[in-house]
C-alpha cells in the first residue's frame, strides 16, 4: 500500500469501509486463482490415475490410489526422452544462436551513432508485425533446397530469424539505459573497441540478456506449427509435436501418459518461472509499453 | 596507474556526446557498427526478407511440387481464395475468436489488475498464479482442456451435477460449442497475459492524480472512468493490437482441440491456411492466403492506432 492511501485511510477514518473491501478483494482473486489453477491441478491429478480410473464418469477428483506408473509406461514404451532432448537441444541451440547475433546488433542499435541506424531499428521491429505462418511455404522450399527440412538445425535457424526483431528490441532498450560515456572512457584509456563490448558492456547489460535468453527459451520450447511442418520423422519431434501426434494416434485409455508427459513437459517452464518470475512478468509487461 | 584514473575523468570533458564516438580520427565515419550489424542482418535476409518476396512472387505463381515448375496465373489465386465460402467461414470465425481472444481477456485481466493495484497484501503473489497459464505450452493447454470438455470430463460432470444439463455434452463435436470451447482455453491462457501488462500501466499512474481527484469530489466510478480509463489508454491499446495479431496468427488453439472442425464450425484463417498449403499442397494459393492473412492483421492494427488516436507505439 502506498503512503498517500495510508495517509489518505487516516484522515478521512474510513478504515472500516477499507477492511470490507479488502476481504472482498481477497476473495475475489482467491476464486480467480482457483479457477486459473483447476485445469493444471486436473492435468496432475490425471497423470496420476490407472487407465481403468481414468475411463470413470463421474470422474474421480482426487486420484483414489496416486500412481507413477503412467510415468514410468509413457517413458519407457514411447520416445518421449528423444522428444524431450529434441526440444532441449532446439530451445537452447535458438537461445544462444539468437542472442549471438541480436546482441552486438541491437549494442550498436542503442549505443552508436551512425546513417541508417533508425531505419535498421525500423526493420528489426517490422519482424513483430509479420504473422510467420506466412513465410512457412517458401522457408520450407528455401530450407528444403540446403537440406534443413526435418533437422533440428533447421529449426533453429527458423526459430532465431523470427525471434531477431524481438530480442534486438529488448535488449536495445536495455543498452540504451546504461550510463552514457562507459565506452568512450575505455577507449580514452586505449580499450579495443571489442574488448570494451566484450569485458565492459556485456557484463553490465547481462540482466537484459537474461531476460531475453528466458523469454525466446520459453516461446521455443511451446512453438508447434513450425516443429509441426518441418519435422517429419518421429525421432526429431519437439515435445509439443510429440504430444499432439500421440493424443492424435492412441486412444483415450492411454491419457493417463499423456498428461504424465504433459505435466513433465510444463514443468521445466514452471521451475524457470518460479526462479524468475519478476523478470518474466516485468520484462511481458514493459516490452510492450516502450 | 595514474593513467587508468585519469582517463575515465578525462573522457566526459572531452567528448561532449556520443556523435563523437562514431568517428574515426580523421573525421572519416567509423564502419565497425555495420560489422557488430553484419550477423544479425545475414540472417534476416536470407531467412526473413527472401522468403518474405519470394511468397509475394509465388501468390500469383501455381505450383504443384515445392521446388518445382511454377506458371505465372495472376491474380488467379487471389481470386480463388476470396471466392472460397471456407475461406468467408474461417474469416468470420476469427472475428469471434478475436473478439473472444481480445475483450473478454482485456475485461477480466482489468478487473483483476485493479484488485491487484490496491495494495492488500499478498496481492503480487496472486499476479504471479494468474500469470502461470501465460507460460503452460499451447498444446499442453489445448490437451488438458480438450480432455475437461470431454463427454467423461470434469465439465461435464459439474454441469450434470449442478443439473444445467440432464447428460454429458460433446462439446468439441459440436458446431455450436466447438468455438466457444477453444475460446475458453484462450481466455484461461490471456488473461494472465493482459493482466500484467494492464498492472504495469496502472502502477503507472502517479498516485497524486488520485488524490486530486479525491479532493475535487469525484466518485469512484467518475474517477475510474474519467482518471484511471483515460491513463490506462496506452496499456489497453497494446493489448488489443497485440491480441488482434495474435488472433490472425492462432494457429495450435485449435488445430489441438478440434483441428477446424466439425464441418469447419470452429475453423480459424490460420488452420485452413495450413490445410490449404500443407494438406492439400496448394502452395500458390498458400502463399495468396499467407498475404491476405498479412494484409489483414497489417489493417486491423493500424486501424485500431487510428481509431484510438494514439501513436504512443
Amino acid at each position: 500500500m502506498s503512503v498517500a492511501t495510508r495517509v489518505r485511510d487516516v484522515v478521512s477514518g474510513d478504515s472500516d469501509v477499507r477492511t470490507v473491501t479488502r476481504v472482498g478483494t481477497l476473495l475475489a482473486l482467491s476464486v480467480a486463482t482457483i479457477l486459473v489453477a483447476i485445469p493444471l491441478y486436473w492435468m496432475v491429478a490425471t497423470s496420476l490415475k490407472t487407465s481403468v480410473q481414468i475411463g470413470v464418469f463421474p470422474p474421480y477428483i482426487v486420484p483414489p490410489t496416486p500412481t507413477i506408473d503412467p510415468y514410468i509406461n509413457a517413458l519407457q514404451t514411447g520416445p518421449w526422452v528423444q522428444w524431450f532432448l529434441n526440444t532441449v537441444i532446439i530451445s537452447g541451440g535458438s537461445t544462444v544462436f539468437v542472442l549471438a547475433i541480436a546482441t552486438p546488433a541491437a549494442y550498436v542499435l542503442g549505443r552508436r551513432e551512425f546513417p541508417a541506424r533508425k531505419p535498421i531499428y525500423v526493420l528489426f521491429i517490422g519482424i513483430l508485425m509479420i504473422p510467420a505462418q506466412i513465410l512457412l511455404i517458401p522457408m520450407y522450399t528455401l530450407f528444403s533446397r540446403y537440406g534443413l527440412i526435418n533437422t533440428r538445425l533447421g529449426l533453429i535457424v527458423a526459430y532465431s530469424a523470427f525471434f531477431l526483431g524481438f530480442v534486438v528490441f529488448l535488449l536495445h532498450s536495455f543498452f540504451t539505459n546504461l550510463p552514457d560515456n562507459v565506452e568512450d572512457a575505455a577507449r580514452i584509456g586505449g580499450v579495443p573497441e571489442w574488448r570494451t563490448f566484450l569485458r565492459v558492456i556485456l557484463p553490465m547489460a547481462k540482466p537484459g540478456i537474461a531476460t531475453a535468453a528466458i523469454f525466446v527459451f520459453v516461446f521455443t520450447w511451446n512453438e508447434f506449427l513450425f516443429a509441426l511442418t518441418f519435422l517429419q520423422t518421429e525421432d526429431l519431434y519437439t515435445i509439443s509435436v510429440g504430444l499432439q501426434q500421440f493424443q492424435g494416434l492412441r486412444g483415450t485409455v492411454v491419457y493417463n501418459q499423456l498428461f504424465a508427459m504433459s505435466t513433465l513437459a510444463t514443468l521445466p517452464l514452471m521451475i524457470a518461472f518460479a526462479l524468475f518470475s519478476e523478470q518474466f512478468i516485468k520484462g511481458m509487461a514493459g516490452l510492450n509499453l516502450k | 596507474m595514474s593513467s587508468r584514473t585519469t582517463w575515465a575523468d578525462t573522457a566526459g570533458r572531452y567528448l561532449p556526446d556520443r556523435i563523437a564516438s562514431s568517428l574515426t580520427a580523421d573525421g572519416g565515419i567509423d564502419k565497425t557498427p555495420y560489422l557488430y550489424l553484419l550477423p544479425a542482418l545475414v540472417v534476416y535476409a536470407v531467412v526473413l526478407v527472401y522468403p518474405f518476396i519470394d511468397t509475394f512472387i509465388l501468390s500469383f505463381q501455381r505450383v504443384t511440387t515445392l521446388g518445382g515448375e511454377r506458371r505465372w496465373v495472376g491474380l488467379q489465386n487471389y481470386e480463388a481464395i476470396l471466392t472460397d465460402p471456407i475461406f468467408w467461414r474461417a474469416s468470420f470465425n476469427t472475428v469471434i475468436f478475436s473478439i473472444g481472444m481480445v475483450f473478454i481477456p482485456l475485461v477480466l485481466g482489468l478487473v483483476l489488475a485493479i484488485l491487484i493495484d490496491t495494495g492488500v497484501s499478498g496481492t503480487s503473489t496472486f499476479r504471479s498464479l494468474i500469470f502461470v497459464p501465460v507460460i503452460v505450452p499451447l498444446v499442453v493447454a489445448g490437451i488438458v482442456f480438450g480432455w475437461i470438455l470431454g463427454t467423461n470430463g470434469l465439465l461435464n460432470h459439474v454441469l450434470v451435477t449442478v443439473g444445467v444439463i440432464e447428460e454429458p455434452m460433446r462439446f468439441l463435436n459440436s458446431t455450436t460449442w466447438s468455438l466457444p470451447s477453444v475460446l475458453l482455453m484462450v481466455i484461461w491462457k490471456r488473461t494472465g497475459y493482459y493482466l500484467v501488462i494492464l498492472l504495469a500501466g496502472l502502477q503507472g499512474i502517479p498516485d497524486n492524480v488520485y488524490e486530486a481527484a479525491k479532493i475535487a469530489g469525484k466518485s469512484r466510478w467518475e474517477t475510474f472512468r474519467h482518471i484511471t480509463l483515460p491513463l490506462l489508454k496506452p496499456a489497453i491499446l497494446v493489448t488489443v493490437i497485440i491480441g488482434i495479431i495474435d488472433s490472425v496468427k492462432a494457429f495450435a488453439h485449435v488445430y489441438v482441440m478440434t483441428g477446424g472442425g466439425p464441418s469447419h464450425s470452429s475453423e480459424i484463417l490460420a488452420t485452413y491456411f495450413y490445410k490449404v498449403a500443407f494438406r492439400f499442397f496448394q502452395f500458390g494459393k498458400g502463399a495468396a492466403y499467407g498475404f491476405i492473412l498479412f494484409a489483414i492483421a497489417l489493417t486491423l492494427s493500424l486501424l485500431v492506432i487510428r481509431l484510438s488516436g494514439g501513436s504512443e507505439i
